[in-house]
């Protein structure tokens, strides 16, 4: 008997619903998909899948999924997370085929009403950000001398009155490593991952490149996310 | 030949997953020996809204041999960046330039997308006209609505397919197999019905409107494409039936896809739960022209809700006919999703609505918003139409009139929990070939501007107003009823630089003036054309199956303000019977 059924069986007439924490990759293409798009994907997937889950009460209900934090347009990534709560049983294969090219299922477990929220899970990510320049080597130790000497790393925003805004980013980045093919220029960084002080691993590259006196916008940047820290 | 290089320019470009592909249920094949470039003169969230495309596109896929696969119209960045690159218009399944495919098959729904799709074809690398294009080209398709008047545009297209595509495609593309050879092939597509070569016209040859006999075997997708990012209708479209019974005299749809062919229950059960199952859509809308007048309407409903409750699967319906037991409907289809009410009553007056064959009363639009309030609804959206023949200013004023009727029918109304939110969109009338106003001019700029600043003095503040640009519906009328000679009016347009001209932000008023007087033409030549019943037509070659005659007549009776019953009360002969020997519908 399944998990959901036996819950069932056990004298619960209403819905019963199970906690499933959901790990995925998205890479290919799938990187010019923004985030909200992508939950309105994963609803419509798990419908397709024939997963019915739970929605919130109320004249307008919607469904209850919470996602790891944000990963920003053009990245990709090896470690994303969906927690959903369903009352049946997850047919992986049929998740699976009902899933665009471009993600994979790395694991689906049942966790524990009491179980770690997925933001409290996850304070930290770390990413791979290939730069492509004509040299590398050049570029590679240029950038990491400003970072290691930097006292202070400074993004501009524009806040929601449209204000322009400074922000010192250097607190938000574990470590940074550089190094640099031929081709390419690599930094591997650790950098927060928390709602409400995540970082743009671009926004990183970017403000190494305006202190550098670079135009940022005119190289080709691949970002790419290994996986998550707690 | 297939393109792999623009991941830089995607980066750079807004919104770059229209240009990727790659969506839940695309297609992907290898090796074809046809294919076939489905292309939409507009962006990508509007073309992949548009049901037509993804029954084609289906159809052409099913076929072994074929592979359609679709283009848009790039943003203007993204043209730009093409350019900049050398990259030519590409597909969104294979990345494959448009000049590479065996045909390119545009989709005209509305007059303003030639310009749009001249950019395309520029984009593309294939030769504008149909004149300049050689063996190695493309051939190049128009269908859709448009076609009906296909003489503005005909120069830019080899092929012209008039009426419903899904049978003249099949045997378009059986025959490019047997006959690949381009004029041999054009020659025998001739005689195809719905087919039009222009190039190969002979004066005097009609062109016969192709339709589908049996909605019930036609092909329709089990599947269809989940975009990634929303486009502008995000939900399923389940045909119901085509065609309309009611005749409004203004209305091209209600002639040109008669007779009213409606498809079996349990055909539609069959084709919904497919389509659920294999997009995961949270909505599915009934379309038709006029969904409530489908026979089957209540037990579908019923059907889908039951079925798919615990999935919440919301049905939606395009749009009311004023009549009070259509609000039972919509409380049922509430319970998943509230929603808005939309009814058009088109005119004010009873004698306008008489004048347009409404067949709706004063009575029916109160009785059924009444019965909408007591019900809750406070989300109403009202059409009406101005600048029609024989209109008035007290034709104008009526509507003020009527809406303030609403308004106190609704203060009047004990269970109002919140006040009404209510919008009237007024859009100025269009003369349309194949109608029986197809004989009128539309108004003139000066009548629009008044109407329009009498409207804005006839509705209560509160609510809110909506009407078009008025520039904009000129040119439209100039398209919809014009001839030949607009063909160099739109390539001098392009070549000043319009494009999306149904797109208010790109529409620009006075490179189109300057095209037309660069060919000796205004556009008040052709919208404020006054046809006498006697004059051709120059769309007169194109046989929908709805006779002249019938157009006559319903223009003289509405100038005695006389009403005709719809098709299911009485026939009226349009001419549509002498195909089957007779309309017989389920009702
Ligand atoms: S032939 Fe008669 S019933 Fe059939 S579409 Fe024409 S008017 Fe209607």
């Amino acid at each position: 008997m399944s998990h959901a059924a036996a819950a069932a069986y056990n004298g619960l007439m209403e819905d019963v619903y199970l906690k499933y924490r959901i790990c995925y990759q998205k890479t290919g293409n799938l990187k010019y998909i923004s985030h909200l798009d992508m939950q309105r994907m994963f609803q419509r997937a798990l419908r397709r899948a024939g997963i019915e889950i739970e929605y919130s009460k109320g004249f307008n209900p919607h469904p209850k999924l919470t996602y790891s934090p944000p990963l920003p347009l053009f990245a990709e990534s090896l470690e994303e997370y969906i927690d959903l709560s369903s009352n049946n049983d997850i047919n992986t294969d049929k998740l699976k085929k009902s899933l665009p090219e471009g993600i994979a299922i790395n694991s689906i477990e049942e966790i524990s009403e009491s179980s770690v929220p997925l933001s409290s899970l996850i304070s930290f990510a770390e990413y791979n950000i290939s730069i492509c320049a004509e040299k590398p080597f050049e570029l590679s130790n240029k950038l990491k001398n400003i970072y290691e000497n930097a006292k202070e790393l400074k993004i501009t925003k524009f806040n929601k009155k449209k204000i322009k805004t400074e922000k010192n980013i250097l607190p938000l980045i574990r470590n940074a490593y550089f190094s640099a093919d031929e081709k390419n220029v690599f930094i591997r960084c650790i950098l927060s991952a928390k709602n409400e002080t995540l970082l743009n691993p671009f926004l990183f590259a970017q403000s190494l490149f305006q202190k550098a006196e670079l135009n940022f916008q005119t190289y080709d940047v691949n970002v790419l996310k290994i996986k998550t820290h707690p | 030949m297939v393109n792999n290089n623009i991941e830089h320019i995607l980066k750079t470009t807004a919104k770059p997953a229209r240009y990727i592909g790659g969506e839940l249920n695309s297609v992907i094949k290898t090796d074809c020996k046809i294919n076939f470039a489905f292309a939409f003169p507009d962006t990508y969230e509007v073309g992949m809204s548009h049901l037509g495309m993804k029954i084609l596109y289906g159809l052409l896929n099913s076929m072994e041999d074929v592979y359609c696969q679709r283009v848009f119209a790039p943003e203007t960045d993204m043209a730009a960046q093409l350019k900049r690159n050398k990259i030519k218009l590409f597909s969104l399944e294979q990345r494959r330039d448009l000049n590479k495919f065996d045909f390119v098959g545009f989709s005209l729904q509305y007059e303003l997308c030639m310009t749009t799709v001249l950019y395309m074809l520029d984009l593309g690398g294939i030769p504008l006209k149909s004149s300049e294009r050689s063996e190695s080209d493309p051939i190049i398709i128009a269908g859709g609505p448009c076609c009906v008047n296909p003489e503005p545009f005909k120069d830019f297209f080899d092929i012209i397919v008039v009426g419903e595509a899904e049978e003249t495609l099949t045997q378009l593309i059986e025959l490019y197999k047997q006959h690949p050879d381009r004029k041999e092939y054009l020659n025998r597509a001739k005689k195809i019905q719905g087919v039009y070569i222009p190039k190969y016209y002979n004066q005097g040859e009609t062109v016969q409107r192709a339709l589908i006999k049996n909605m019930d075997t036609v092909y329709f997708p089990d599947k269809v494409i989940v975009p990634f990012i929303e486009p502008v209708h995000d939900r399923l479209m389940l045909e119901i039936m085509r065609g309309c019974p009611r005749g409004c005299r203004f209305c091209q749809a209600g002639f040109i896809y008669r007779p009213v062919r409606a498809k079996k229950v349990n055909t539609l059960i069959k084709q919904a739960e497919a389509l659920i199952d294999s997009t995961g859509y949270e909505e599915i809308s009934l379309t038709s022209l006029s969904a409530t007048d489908y026979f089957g309407l209540k037990s579908l409903i019923d059907d889908i809700i039951q079925k798919y409750s615990s999935q919440r699967i919301a049905v939606s319906l395009p749009s009311l006919r004023i009549d009070k037991s259509n609000i039972d409907i919509m409380k049922q289809l509430r319970k998943h999703r509230p929603g808005a009410l939309t009814f058009a009553p088109e005119a004010g007056s009873q004698r306008m609505r008489d004048i347009i064959n409404k067949n709706v009363t004063e009575k029916d639009i109160l009785d059924t918003l009444a019965k909408a309030f007591s019900e809750g609804f406070t989300k109403i959206k009202l059409y009406f139409m101005f600048g029609l023949p024989y209109e008035t200013d007290e034709d104008i004023w009526a509507i003020g009139i009527l809406v303030k009727k609403i308004l106190d029918l609704y203060n009047s109304n004990e269970n109002k929990i919140k006040a009404l939110n209510l919008t009237v969109s007024a859009s100025c009338f269009v003369p349309k070939p194949h109608t029986p106003f197809q004989f009128f001019a539309q108004c003139t700029q000066e009548e629009i501007i008044h109407k329009t600043q009498l409207l804005q003095k006839a509705i209560p503040r509160r609510v809110k107003l909506n009407y078009n640009d008025s520039t904009l519906s000129a040119l439209e009328a100039a398209f919809a009823r014009g001839d030949h000679r607009l063909n160099d009016v739109i390539l001098a347009a392009y070549k000043k630089g319009c494009i999306f001209d149904a797109w208010p932000e790109h529409y620009d008023d006075e490179k189109w003036k300057s095209a037309f007087s660069d060919c000796g033409l205004t556009i008040e030549d052709f919208a404020l054309k006054n046809f006498d019943y006697e004059d051709t037509l120059p769309w007169d070659f194109i046989d929908i199956h709805v006779d002249k005659n019938f157009f006559i007549k319903e223009a003289k009776k509405s100038a005695e303000q006389k009403t005709t019953k719809n098709c299911y009360e009485s026939c009226s002969g349009c001419g549509i019977q002498r195909l089957n020997g007779g309309c017989v519908f389920e009702i």
